[in-house]
């Protein structure tokens, strides 16, 4: 632990608000909002209900308000979130518990370029990237099954403009269906 | 108790404000206004400063404490440490360059003084 880490013990409560520079370790209670320029870790058995601030942020315990990073945010498996969380970089650990609004603010510089390497070999691991964005299974899958289909039907499309020339050989049999058509009309 | 290691910590760039309560040590390096009732022991590094009411079981100052002090066990002022208020605790002991400005009362069978 560094000289500007601070760590409000297992056992104390805060009724209040904290702020300033340095990391800062949570576990015990604050109730109130926290607002730290380096990282927050509230640690497991630790509870902040109140809005919380930090460059980086790691929650283990229970958190009850809005949590910002600057950085990157980590829900671990042992945390309950209740509240909005917002970070350019933003990790759920599967088991953690949250309920809240989850915001990837900013463009994110790593996941693009990680995108990029595997889409080469196989376009799978665009859904391996997913637990990197956050807990909803589900929308990152969505994306990466359209960006599948989108080339294949790029391909079609090519390989349909490369055939029009031959298709007058085709056309044949739609001017027989043409006929089949006009001979059964009039006939009723 | 000098040298105990002291669970919590805050640092020497962060400010407290509210009520503080609970059962553990905590060492003060950087600015608390509000109020403490807590059942440890309370430090206050040299550069901390603490603007609330104590009470505590031990409270060691080697920084500033402005506010009225209640302790179950021992008080002491350091050199270079400066406490403003009353101080009602079972020991109290003031170092050389250490300051109070207050009050003193200690719980003893004061018959013999008197």
């Amino acid at each position: 632990m560094s000289v500007r880490t601070s760590l409000l013990p297992a056992g104390l409560t805060l009724v209040g608000s904290i702020e300033g520079k340095g990391d800062l370790v949570i576990a015990g209670t604050v109730e109130g909002p926290i607002e730290v320029d380096g990282d927050l870790l509230i640690e497991e058995g630790g509870v902040v209900r109140g809005d919380v601030r930090a460059a980086s942020l790691v929650i283990k315990g229970q958190l009850g308000g809005d949590a910002s990073a600057k950085v990157s945010l980590r829900v671990e498996p042992s945390a309950t979130v209740v509240g909005d969380v917002a970070a350019p970089r933003v990790n759920i650990v599967e088991g953690a518990r949250v309920r809240g609004r989850v915001t990837m603010t900013g463009e994110p510089v790593v996941p693009p370029a990680v995108r990029r390497r595997r889409r080469g070999p196989e376009p799978v691991p665009a859904t391996a990237s997913a637990p990197a964005t956050a807990a909803p299974v589900t929308p990152p899958p969505s994306v990466s099954a359209s960006e599948d289909h989108a080339p294949k039907a790029r391909r079609r499309r090519r390989r349909g403009a490369r055939k029009p020339p031959p298709p007058t050989i085709p056309t044949v049999p739609r001017q027989k269906a043409r006929r089949k058509d006009r001979t059964f009309e009039p006939a009723p | 108790m000098t040298g105990r290691r002291l669970d919590g910590t805050i640092g020497p760039d962060l400010v407290v404000h509210g009520k503080l309560d609970g059962k553990s040590d905590l060492r003060i390096d950087g600015i608390f206004e509000g109020e403490i009732d807590v059942d440890g022991t309370i430090a206050v590094g040299p550069d901390g400063s603490v603007t609330a009411p104590l009470r505590v079981s031990a409270l060691e100052i080697e920084g500033e404490v402005r506010g009225d002090v209640t302790a179950s066990g021992g008080v002491s002022v350091r050199a270079g440490g400066r406490l403003v208020g009353d101080v009602r605790a079972r020991r109290i002991a003031i170092d050389d360059g250490g300051s109070l400005q207050g009050g003193i009362e200690m719980d003893f069978d004061d018959g013999e003084a008197r």
